[in-house]
């Protein structure tokens, strides 16, 4: 589009205006460089996708399970799709066996104290760096 | 291999479909790069809308349901095959285009890498809603959710049932390869945007428009993340650039493209829809009329993309939003405190929004009069619109809902930004040629020296 140069004030704005086009144009680019080389230098493991996926070949389709983690319970719907999730009150033996729950997720963000290490009442069938699969014996 | 062999195969075959729509619904035909990226647009829309309409006729969603979708989509675009006359592009020199363009396609090259290489999709509204519901459409055969409880239901469905159609044509789950049609929509945004902006302005001036729309680290992440914001902010931006044509038109040609692209925009996000709804007042605004020549077919694309789905919640009591929007959040201090904190952040955004609104501010008293003026009326109440409402209503006061929100919803606005923000730079570009040009035509002279 055809334009009329006008006056010293409207040319000084528009060559201020290309410059600093130029100048942000080279800048983002600069930024770009710097995220292209974090993402690719960045770690692609997924330990919590990986303990998901392989609780799903574990537990029997159809099997209800329980996760203490009420943040990680959005991955292990999708995951575990379509196992519905059974909300317990606590995560001791009683209240498990009560709920009629025998596969808990326990990933790393919580762990209950009642589900770590070892106890005569569970076992652990998946153990990750994402956290692990634990059935709880009838 | 295989399984990226297939699902590119199947990202070609929705170009395909879309083909004869993106021919016919723009008032011009674009060239075959631009109908390639408006096909791809097209095709996943109408194609996804297509698996609701077989939902409705309680048709099992599997291989030969989809096939037939997608074959009907293609046949079906002969409905708004016609003559369109070719789109005429801003004449100018190539030249100052080519370095802009070059770091634009670097910037869509690398997305497209990371879709290859980032595994699978973790985010969290991908878990939650693109990809569940999408595994809901693979294992359940459906659309009705019946396995499904939360808060999530309602969203609309274009990215949901793609996902759900790549994992039907795939036969299992497999969120690696949607990140493959996940990053085609940006790269479609680039060849679209470039087209509607050809029509606008000259090389330099497009290329600008593209380059700074794409070169945000936001984009890049939002290219294969999973997310629906990237694919939002393709439907708006074709939404406003066709609104724009539509006004220097004068007719309605236009309308046709910038209605279908804001019903797509519903479809694809619930917000798509009010802010496409705002891009229509800004038209009405322009023409103060409300009977405008287009509107009627402008709200008939919406129209289509829009009832649909909201009959269907109904006849399948899925629960409409009750999360969103329940109270409103005026602290205006942490309000102007945190939009501005966000749109600051280099990490997401490089210097973009400083940068545009700069050169948008400074280009403003010579872009007044100039049609390029129209592009502010079709634009800048959705950026006030979107940086106010969203932290007045969205989850009021919720830092960390707001701030995990704000980037991706800021992204739908940002490529028409972009082409404000390069039509500035246009304006001040055609000055300086003007001055040089004046100046080879009257160079300045010495006065003459006096005769002895």
């Amino acid at each position: 589009m055809a334009q009329r140069a006008g006056g010293p004030v409207r040319l000084l704005l528009a060559g201020l205006i290309l410059v600093l086009a130029v100048a942000g144009l080279l800048a983002q680019a600069g930024f770009m460089l710097r995220e292209g080389s974090d993402q690719l230098s960045a770690p692609t493991t997924h330990p919590l996708r990986d303990l998901l996926t392989e609780a799903d070949r574990t537990i029997p389709p159809g099997q209800p399970y329980a996760i203490p983690s009420d943040v990680r319970a959005d991955n292990a719907r999708y995951f575990l799709y379509p196992r519905q999730r059974v909300a317990v009150a606590a995560f001791d033996r009683d209240a498990l066996r009560r709920a009629g729950v025998r596969w808990v997720i326990v990933t790393n963000d919580r762990r209950p104290p009642e589900l770590s290490g070892a106890r005569d009442w569970f076992r652990v069938v998946l153990r990750s760096p994402g956290g692990r699969l634990i059935e709880v014996e009838p | 291999m295989t399984d990226w062999l297939l699902t590119a195969a199947a990202c070609a075959s929705l170009v395909w479909a879309g083909w004869p729509w993106a021919r016919g619904i723009p008032g011009n035909r674009p060239d075959a790069v631009a109908t390639a990226g408006l096909a791809y647009l097209c095709g996943t829309a109408l194609f996804t809308l297509a698996i609701l309409g077989a939902a409705f006729l309680t048709l099992e969603l599997d291989r030969l349901t989809l096939g037939i979708c997608l074959v009907t989509v293609r046949l079906a675009g002969r409905l708004v095959d016609g003559d369109r006359p070719p789109g005429r592009p801003v004449s100018g020199s190539l030249r100052l285009a080519g370095p802009p363009l070059a770091l634009a396609a670097a910037t869509l090259g690398f997305g497209v890498v990371q879709a290859f290489r980032l595994g699978g999709i973790d985010t969290i509204d991908f878990l939650k809603a693109w990809g569940l519901k999408g595994t809901s459409l693979f294992l359940d055969g459906n659309l009705d959710f019946s396995h499904l409880r939360g808060p999530h239901l309602f969203y609309p469905l274009e990215v949901s049932n793609l996902n759900g159609a790549f994992y039907v044509l795939l036969g299992r789950v497999d969120d690696e390869v949607v990140r493959l049609p996940a990053a085609l929509f940006g790269v479609s945004l680039a060849l679209a945007l470039w087209w509607l902006a050809r029509l606008m302005m000259p090389p330099a001036g497009a290329a600008l428009a593209v380059a700074l729309a794409v070169m945000t680290p936001q984009f890049t992440s939002l290219m294969t993340n999973g997310m629906a914001d990237l694919v939002v902010a393709a439907y708006v931006t074709v939404c406003a650039l066709a609104a724009y044509r539509w006004l220097e038109d004068g007719g309605s040609a236009w309308a046709p493209l910038s209605g279908f692209a804001a019903g797509a925009a519903a479809w694809t996000k619930l917000e798509g829809a009010l802010t496409c709804l705002v891009i229509l007042a800004g038209v009405l605004a322009v023409r103060r009329a409300l009977r405008t020549p287009g509107v009627g077919v402008w709200l008939a694309w919406f129209a289509v993309f829009v009832v649909p789905w909201q009959l269907f919640q109904r006849i399948h009591d899925i629960p409409p939003n009750r999360a969103h929007f329940k109270k409103i959040y005026l602290d205006a201090d942490w309000i102007v405190g945190h939009v501005s904190r966000t749109l600051a952040e280099t990490a997401h955004w490089g210097v973009f929004w400083p940068l545009c609104m700069a050169l948008i501010g400074l280009s403003l008293p010579l872009v007044w009069r100039t049609p390029f003026r129209r592009l502010a009326v079709l634009t800048l109440p959705n950026v006030v619109f979107t940086l106010g409402a969203y932290v007045t209503h969205y989850r009021a006061g919720d830092a960390g809902s707001v701030e995990a929100t704000a980037h991706r919803l800021y992204l739908h606005l940002a490529p028409s930004l972009a082409v404000m923000a390069a039509a500035g730079a246009t304006v001040a570009l055609g000055i300086v040629c003007a001055w040089r040009r004046d100046a080879a035509v009257h160079p300045p002279t010495s006065p003459p020296e006096s005769s002895p």
